[in-house]
């Protein structure tokens, strides 16, 4: 390997892992991945396996359909390879010819990556119909060392697998044999094909074929003229071909040189319509031959490079790409977080008898030694004395529901309001027109996750032992309360005196933050104990006449002493119920109905800050730095 | 008349009816999102159709098709006799259209737009039938721009009736001819025509190979355009090849096969745009038949609550069974002693019961009580009042405000996947009207249980009172009334008048009359017991069978509709579209023109809306 070049190794090595690393993490981008990109194609198929090798040359004879590459091939290497026939599209997989003891000192599976190696049999393999990518290889003693030549599949026909093939071999060459005629040269396909040779810096040697001599000898500087500037190529060497099929199929076909110079397309190139005097057929495996090995090679090395630090193509316009679209999947982001997914008026609340009731019992549990005897004495012998009138008096009355069971009731047509505002929300949301979002809402938003949603949420929600959450409430309030405040056993005593004023109407707001704190949403939290999703519960505490949050300062905002403080001591309770049970909604809700919409989206915001995307970034200015020292040492 | 005339005729006719039923296919009102892109594709071809329609007579218009350099100029020279397009060796050589027409064809009633082409008239005999038009080739521009041949030749291809279709050993294959080939042939025929025979070899054997995939191909010409062209400017006799090419071009297609050829055109676009359409129908059609199927489950478990419902409540209204039953039987038989005490008891229920009815708000209750006494007794009542006592009678009947907001709410997830439209915040409709809908299918699956109902009892009274039954009853009852009054007349009659006994005290008359009670209580209240036997089993039956019984409609008729006027869109463009298929079989069969095999599903189902776009 040239040393100049050697240096660039590493830094592609690098370059390449750390692309691989991202495009894993681009994949929920919804981005195309690498594979396909001419640039990453480059880096894998020539710069990586040429870049720490010794100097070989890969010459690759290339065109269109049916006009006669490998007739042209054939001729290169003086023998029948490749099949040749009036049919088109019919060589379908490429043929490399190797010179002697090459396959020794290199590996050639890593010099035509994406192919599988097979040793030539006949001149009909490269016709098989296979869905492989294959390469037929045979070893050619009149080879130069350390030159490639290859015959390859058309890039215009309808097999487009056979364009594919082609282009996998230009992305590895050094050299590209162009075959043109006039029926093709400025076929939207070839040019194409070609466009891109030329911005890689290929050495192109030209050979117009099946030219109609001497009448075309006046015409072929005027096409080559129009696909010179269609496509950017400068070709190193012209030859031209007659149209001679029975010379073509016995190996007698001559080339003649031509010398050209591209001329804008203003100022036709002056037509010669004369031969030059001395007009002999050349032998082009020779001229082949006598070319600088070394000087191409870096020539080649050098036009790759370019190509993948160019800006609008190359890897640079690749990490553009992720960023626009992770600055969408930002906005996409933002978007939902902006939105209060629902806001619930009134929250139910639990009926005041339960309240007080779960206080009585927690009292209960807290009385001691004799005390706690008599009482329970009494309590058990009242229940047995007072069981018939209880019973009559329920007779006469209709059936009562336990009040808990109207509660979980009130609350489950909470809830499925709840829901309804939020599918709502999120209907509206993606109609607005972030692409992303719409897509990935839309499978959330069809019938099917619906039915799965609620089910689950139904489930959850009558699984719940309402009682002895509240009890629990009651137990670590009352304790805290206890241990606190003298005033706890006024509360007691006054319990049923303040239940019956004591109902503040709570609302509850369920947010959605995707990460840190976005927008207003995020400066009325109160608690961040959840991340995700947040509830917002505000109840008229005092009539109306203060409102607060539950948290911390809930009851301190009214503190003043007496009935005000033990009334706002029991709203309190309200206040948390209603708090517990809506955190459960609002996780419910997230990780049910959202599910991992929250996370995908936060991840493929950071992205652009994750290591690899730094590392490729570097790569790409480290590399361009180098190149820019190489020009200088030039 | 001819029978041929005839039956050209009738085809003109059923090509008529078969557009006209196109138009009122695309005009049917539809919510379905899928089937209104569908109306919308239609209605952009429609007033093509009629164009080609009015086209119907004027010669038909002939273009060239191929790649660049297969000589589509040298053979419009070649069938002209003479050079009227410029051929050239550097490409593309053609960038403006030739048209080539005699004098005496009026160019202006084609409809094309003069001033892309440069127009050529020639007066030719060969050109009485036909127009030629020289294009330029699809394969050199890269890139849609306004400048491109490609571009030229897209406002062009629309207003061909045959391709003339060009390749050469070097290009038949070309991946960019095919597809634009693809694309113009539907709704033109196809002469396939390899040039270049002086230079190239005979590929037509594996080019048919290539083309039969798409295409019907029925003869590929061979042909030499530049010797073919001086044959005839120096009066030697033409190739073969190329004169029968010569022929089917100026005399092949004259009046006859000109209707032929057009017709054939015009169906194919009908086919390819429904083709279009119900390919798109269809894969949007199993998003609708999940809804549908998501409604027949609610409509199911909606019938079989109320049925369980119905049923639980029916097995304890056992009052309103014994009062029905014995006022069907006391009105079947008539004026009778028992009969006559029967009706006094049912008469005093019905008094108590029909006080109790205001309050009722058991919905078996109003169904046992019979669709015609129920109705009259509602009747009787402000009707608002009704809606109202309605409206609070579902919920205990299942129906509660929960269970239709969680059906709302599925429901709208599973119509905005089908992709209904919608002019309201859901598509289920706000939870009032679906409050009213499910009180709307309650009251009409108890009018539907009170008819059977109806049946038990009639079943139950008859069955349990026959002849024998009715004459022991009677017998019973009238024993005591004949015993007290024979005790009565004797006393009265007998004893205190010959025997000079007391004549009966009050007493007697107290405890006759409290005997007689008991005595033809016991005796209703033994009949109403046998009138009940086997009772529970027939409300049993009665729930299964309601269960299983089909509801005229669910909670939500109006998305149900939809679903039917879905299929039904679908089903009707199917049926167009197998009409047409036949239709094009008949006429489109041709030895000499080759065409788009419709049959093909459509690859490309974008392209006859691009074309229609670029008209």
């Amino acid at each position: 390997m040239p040393s100049t070049l050697h240096q660039f190794s590493q830094t592609v090595h690098r370059l390449r892992d750390n692309l691989i690393a991202l495009e894993q993490k681009a994949n929920q981008l919804d981005l195309p991945g690498l594979n396909g990109r001419e640039w990453f194609d480059i880096l894998q198929r020539k710069l990586i396996p040429q870049l720490s090798d010794n100097v070989y040359l890969v010459v690759a004879v290339v065109g269109g359909t049916n006009i006669g590459k490998s007739v042209i091939f054939n001729h290169l290497v003086n023998q029948q390879t490749s099949a040749i026939s009036p049919l088109a599209s019919q060589t379908r997989h490429p043929v490399c010819l190797v010179p002697q003891n090459f396959e020794q000192s290199h590996d050639l599976e890593k010099i035509f990556q994406g192919f599988r190696l097979i040793p030539w049999a006949s001149a009909a393999d490269p016709l098989k119909q296979d869905d492989q990518h294959l390469l037929f290889w045979k070893n050619s003693e009149s080879l130069a060392p350390n030159l490639l030549v290859l015959d390859t599949p058309d890039i215009d026909s309808d097999a487009e697998v056979n364009w594919e093939r082609a282009e996998r071999i230009r992305q590895c060459a050094d050299v590209l044999v162009t075959v043109l005629t006039q029926q093709k040269y400025n076929d939207a396909a070839v040019k194409q094909f070609f466009r891109e040779a030329a911005r890689e810096d290929k050495v192109i040697i030209t050979i117009f074929n099946q030219c109609e001599l001497p009448d075309d000898e006046a015409y072929w500087p005027l096409w080559l003229n129009t696909f010179c500037h269609e496509t950017g190529v400068r070709p190193e060497f012209v030859f031209i071909a007659p149209n001679n099929r029975q010379a073509a199929t016995s190996l007698q076909l001559p080339f003649y040189r031509r010398s050209f110079e591209p001329a804008p397309p203003e100022t036709a190139p002056a037509i010669n319509p004369q031969a030059p005097e001395a007009d002999t057929p050349v032998n082009l495996m020779q001229i082949l031959s006598q070319m600088h090995f070394g000087e191409i090679k870096v020539q080649t090395l050098k036009g790759a490079l370019y190509y993948l630090v160019e800006q609008n193509t190359g890897v640079p316009a690749y990490l553009r790409e992720i960023k626009i679209r992770s600055n969408e999947f930002r906005s996409a982001s933002e978007l939902l977080s902006e939105q209060e997914l629902a806001e619930i008026e009134n929250w139910p609340l639990v009926p005041n008898s339960v309240i007080v009731d779960a206080v009585r019992k927690w009292w209960q549990s807290q009385r001691e030694g004799w005390s706690a005897q008599v009482h329970g004495f009494y309590n058990t012998l009242g229940q047995g004395v007072l069981w018939p009138l209880r019973y009559i008096h329920s007779l006469a009355t209709e059936e009562k529901r336990p009040p808990m069971e109207i509660y979980r009731e009130q609350e489950w047509s909470v809830v499925l309001q709840t829901v309804e505002g939020i599918y709502d929300r999120l209907t509206l949301v993606s109609e607005l027109g972030n692409e992303l979002l719409t897509n990935r809402l839309k499978t959330l938003l069809n019938g099917t996750s619906r039915e799965h949603l609620l089910k689950i949420l139904h489930e959850e929600h009558a699984g719940f032992d309402f009682t002895a959450q509240l009890e629990e409430l009651i137990e670590s309030e009352m304790t805290f309360f206890k241990k606190d405040s003298p005033q706890y056993y006024t509360f007691l005593k006054q319990l049923d005196r303040i239940a019956a004023v004591a109902r503040p109407a709570l609302s509850v707001g369920l947010f959605f933050v995707g990460f840190g704190a976005v927008g207003h949403a995020g400066s009325q939290l109160v608690t961040d104990t959840m991340i995700q999703s947040v509830v917002n519960v505000a109840g008229d505490v005092a009539g109306g006449a203060a409102t607060t949050t539950v948290g911390e300062t809930a009851v301190s905002s009214t503190a003043s002493t007496g009935i005000g403080y033990l009334e706002a001591k029991f709203r309190r309770f309200h206040a948390v119920f209603a708090q517990k049970r809506s955190e459960w909604l609002a996780t419910a809700v997230r990780t049910h109905l959202l599910k991992t919409l929250p996370e995908e989206l936060k991840s493929a915001v950071d992205l652009p800050n994750s290591e690899c995307f730094q590392i490729v970034q570097e790569s790409v200015t480290e590399l361009e730095k180098q190149l820019q020292q190489l020009q200088i040492s030039i | 008349m001819a029978t041929s005339e005839l039956a050209q005729i009738e085809m003109l006719a059923s090509v008529d009816s078969l557009i006209h039923q196109l138009k009122l296919w695309s005009e049917q009102q539809t919510d379905w999102k899928t089937a209104q892109q569908s109306q919308a594709v239609i209605h952009q071809l429609l007033p093509r159709l009629d164009m080609l329609r009015v086209r119907l007579e004027s010669p038909l218009v002939i273009a060239t098709f191929g790649g660049t350099g297969t000589g589509k100029s040298s053979l419009v020279n070649a069938l002209i006799g003479s050079y009227c397009t410029t051929s050239g060796r550097q490409r593309p050589t053609t960038t403006e259209p030739v048209l080539i027409a005699h004098p005496d064809t009026d160019l202006d009633r084609l409809g094309l737009d003069l001033s892309q082409f440069h127009v050529e008239q020639k007066k030719l005999d060969e050109l009485r039938n036909i127009i030629l038009i020289d294009c330029p080739d699809p394969d050199t521009s890269e890139a849609m721009d306004e400048a491109g041949n490609l571009t030229r030749l897209q406002q062009i291809i629309p207003l061909c009736d045959i391709l003339l279709y060009t390749s050469t050993q070097q290009k038949y294959r070309s991946a960019r001819v095919s597809e634009e080939l693809k694309e113009a042939a539907v709704g033109r025929r196809l002469i396939f025509v390899q040039t270049h025979a002086g230079l190239d070899e005979d590929i037509r054997e594996d080019w048919r190979q290539q083309l039969s995939r798409q295409f019907d191909v029925p003869e590929i010409y061979f042909v030499d355009s530049v010797r073919a062209l001086e044959d005839q400017l120096a009066d030697r006799p033409l190739e073969k090849e190329f004169a029968s090419l010569q022929n089917v071009l100026s005399t092949q297609l004259g009046k006859s096969e000109r209707l032929q050829v057009r017709r054939a055109n015009l169906l194919e676009l009908i086919q390819n745009a429904i083709d279009h359409c119900s390919h798109k129908n269809s894969t949007a059609l199993p998003a609708i038949r999940e809804l549908e199927s998501f409604l027949k489950q609610q409509q199911v478990s909606l019938t079989s609550q109320m049925s369980q419902e119905l049923r639980k409540e029916l097995l304890i209204s056992r009052n309103l069974w014994e009062r029905r039953l014995l006022s069907c039987v006391s009105d079947s038989w008539g004026f009778s002693p028992f009969s006559t005490m029967l009706r006094v008891y049912n008469g005093l229920g019905n008094f108590i019961a029909s006080a109790s009815l205001f309050r009722a708000r058991n919905s078996a209750q109003v169904a046992l009580i019979g669709a015609l006494q129920g109705a009259r007794w509602i009747g009787n009542r402000q009707k608002e009042q009704a809606a109202e006592d309605r409206l609070k009678r579902i919920g205990s009947f299942g129906l509660d405000d929960n269970k239709l907001r969680e059906s709302q709410l599925l429901i709208d997830g599973y119509a905005q996947a089908a992709g209904l439209a919608t002019h309201q915040d859901h598509f289920a409709g706000s939870l009032e009207k679906l409050q009213t809908e499910a009180a709307y299918v309650e009251e009409q699956f108890l009018s539907d249980a009170g008819t059977k109902i109806d049946g038990i009892i009639t079943k139950l009274a008859y069955k349990n009172s026959g002849w024998f039954t009715r004459i022991w009853y009677e017998t019973l009852f009238l024993s005591l009334i004949v015993y007290a009054l024979v005790r009565i007349g004797k006393n009265f009659f007998y004893d205190s008048f010959l025997d000079e006994r007391n004549i009966l005290a009050i007493d007697f008359y107290v405890t006759a009359g409290v005997i007689f009670l008991i005595w033809s209580g016991l005796l209703v209240m033994l009949f109403t017991r046998k009138l009940k036997r086997g009772l529970e089993a027939e409300i049993n039956q009665l729930s299964d069978e309601l269960a299983q019984a089909k509801l005229a409609h669910g909670l939500f008729p109006h998305l149900e509709q939809a679903c039917q006027q879905a299929h039904a869109l679908q089903h009707s463009l199917e049926r167009m579209g197998g009409e047409t298929r036949q239709l094009r079989n008949e006429i489109a069969s041709s030895r000499i023109l080759g065409a788009w095999k419709v049959t093909e599903p459509t690859m490309n189902a974008g392209s006859i809306s691009s074309h229609l776009t670029s008209q």
